[in-house]
């Protein structure tokens, strides 16, 4: 089972921001989408989650052609973590976490059944957010808001999470429990594309890694393989202290690289 | 936005019993207050006496249909006020700061003052419908969903200078001797002296828009998570904006044809009511109807307040209820406005 996007085109302002993107998320592994500020990366998940209605290339769900925007089917089984936790109105923790469970019913009314709350409680639980059910999501700290818009996104139970940067601004400890969470999330067959920045994590945490670069993508398979020096030096222009350590690999951008040896 | 001291976590079990025994007590005082107090009571029991004729004439002709003009009208308004809020995500959307209810007093006045009303049925609420649909079109053109709280009130701003000078304008050239006092009833709103004809123009308009407005609930709630996460959810944000569009048109703009542009009752509603409903953007659609139309029925009793010696517009107390909340909210948006 997997989802997948191939040969993704898409100009907005006549400016080319994904060409010829292909990428695959499969269910059980977490697919690391790496690249510099402006490669795409959120453009391209946001094409695969079938909210940019006009790109052109081909998205297919276990092999069905995808709906050109998400709909309530969709949504079932697919479900979306912008980066930008934003919220309007200062309702609680549980209640956005519930907004999870609106594609499960159609009708205008939909009410909420006794397993609805049970996969409410349940996703609360997997994102460690229970204890702040009856909080106000605005008056969270950037940590417990990431995690309760994790939670969110868990409750719907769909069979992918596309998620943008769900560890910018989080402080290390927090970082490495929602990295974990996702790996977790995995190991229970979900199927999970994350966009991340740093290295090290992307090493330990993803199965695969896909790295894109204005728009194309120039390499993927094993964090491993496609995260070496060159790659880093050529994507990011950047040179990386590389090391194996008993806790795992890690990969430390330590010195910027002058233009021509890029 | 205000700090309710109970918790937010659902909604307040006795809001409805409260909404429904204040709009009918409120309802029933109208019937009863005037400048002629009718005995309810003694009406149905037949002890009224001689004036009885005259009593249950006031009551079926002047107090009936003015009342159910207040919940028809202060309900439209309480309701797309709460959409509108829930649609823009911003609690300073509702159709009179917006320009659709001046816009929809304009097209009425259009209509009404050049003739078109007594020859084309239906003319004036298609009028005013015809003016609030442009307003608000304006208004998603100017400033679109998502825009920030200052986008939206300028162009609120822009939308109300406009309908409200080409409706004096419209005014000054009709012809008709008191064009002045008409720009009052037009720009401040009243309900006096309206009859069940005008009952019979907004009844239509409010059967049909009051029930798209209603069941818009979902894609409310999941718009408190923003654009992307709403449509992410399988909602279609287009199909849901022209809902809200074609409703608020509908219903704003038959009622401002027969009641004026009232203001700030679709502010104040849900504002008020926000903290019940903890804070939950579509619980707080249905309640708002209701809020609306007890609100209005208020506003349109104390017009009636023999204080004053003479009868006030019924605009002059919601702003004069709406206003200072208006700068309280403007208070604690402050920072998302600059």
């Amino acid at each position: 089972m997997s989802l997948e996007a191939t040969a993704i085109n898409l100009a907005i302002g006549g400016r080319a921001i994904l060409i010829d993107a292909s990428v695959r998320v499969d269910t059980g592994r977490v697919i690391g989408l790496l690249g510099p500020n402006g490669a795409g990366k959120s453009t391209l998940l946001r094409s695969l989650a079938g909210l940019e209605p006009s790109v052109a290339g081909k998205r297919t769900l276990d092999g069905v052609t995808a709906p050109p925007r998400a709909n309530r089917e969709w949504a079932c089984r697919v479900a979306y973590l912008p980066q930008t936790g934003d919220l309007s109105w200062p309702v609680t923790v549980r209640e956005v976490v519930t907004l999870g469970r609106l594609p499960h019913h159609a009708g205008p009314w939909g009410s909420q059944s006794a397993q609805d709350r049970a996969i409410v409680d349940l996703a609360m639980k997997h994102a460690d957010v229970t204890l702040l059910a009856n909080r106000p999501a605005d008056a969270l700290s950037g940590g417990e808001r990431a995690r309760v818009m994790l939670a969110r996104a868990l409750a719907t139970e769909a069979d992918y999470l596309l998620a943008d940067e769900p560890i910018a601004g989080l402080d290390p400890g927090h970082q490495l429990q929602v990295m974990e969470l996702l790996r977790a999330r995995a190991g229970a067959g979900m199927g999970l594309l994350v966009v991340l920045h740093d290295l090290t994590l992307a090493c330990r945490y993803c199965d695969m890694v896909v790295l894109l670069q204005a728009g194309r993508v120039v390499a993927q398979g094993r964090p491993l393989e496609v995260l070496n020096p060159d790659n880093l030096a050529n994507v990011f222009g950047v040179r990386v202290l590389a090391a194996n350590t008993p806790d795992g690999p890690i990969r430390v951008p330590v010195a910027r690289l002058p233009e021509d040896v890029r | 936005m205000n700090a309710p001291s109970q918790s937010p976590t659902s909604q307040a079990r006795w809001l409805w019993p409260v909404l429904v025994t204040t709009t009918a007590v409120l309802f029933i005082a109208s019937l009863k207050v005037g400048p002629a107090s009718i005995p309810l009571w003694d009406l149905t029991t037949g002890n009224a006496g001689a004036e009885a004729a005259t009593l249950a004439l006031i009551l079926a002709e002047i107090r009936l249909p003015r009342a159910i003009l207040a919940v028809f009208v202060g309900g439209t308004l309480g309701l797309c006020g709460a959409v509108l809020q829930g649609l823009l995500r911003n609690p300073l959307a509702e159709p009179g700061l917006l320009g659709a209810s001046s816009a929809g007093a304009l097209g009425a006045v259009i209509v009404l003052y050049h003739g078109l009303a007594t020859t084309v049925p239906l003319a004036l609420p298609m009028g005013g419908i015809a003016g609030a649909l442009t307003g608000i079109i304006l208004i998603m053109f100017l400033a679109g969903r998502g825009a920030r709280p200052s986008t939206l009130i300028l162009a609120g701003v822009a939308v109300n200078s406009l309908a409200g000078a080409l409706t004096a304008l419209a005014l000054n050239l009709a012809p008709s001797p008191f064009a002045s006092l008409e720009i009052v009833f037009w720009m401040l709103g009243s309900l006096a002296d309206r009859s069940f004809d005008h009952v019979r123009i907004v009844l239509p308009f409010v059967l049909l828009g009051w029930p798209i407005l209603l069941t818009l609930r979902r894609p409310l709630e999941a718009l408190t998570l923003g654009e992307d996460v709403a449509s992410s959810l399988g909602f279609d944000l287009r199909h849901l904006q022209l809902r809200v569009v074609l409703a608020t048109g509908l219903t704003v703009g038959a009622c401002v044809s027969v009641s004026g542009n009232i203001g700030f009752v679709g502010l104040m509603v849900p504002h008020l009511l926000r903290p019940w409903v903890g804070h939950h953007p579509g619980r707080l659609v249905a309640p708002s109807a209701l809020g609306g139309a007890a609100l209005l029925l208020g506003a349109d009793l104390l017009t009636r307040s023999p204080v004053l010696g003479q009868e006030l517009k019924l605009g002059v107390v919601t702003a004069l209820l709406g206003a200072p909340l208006f700068l309280h909210l403007l208070w604690h948006l402050r920072r998302r406005l600059l």
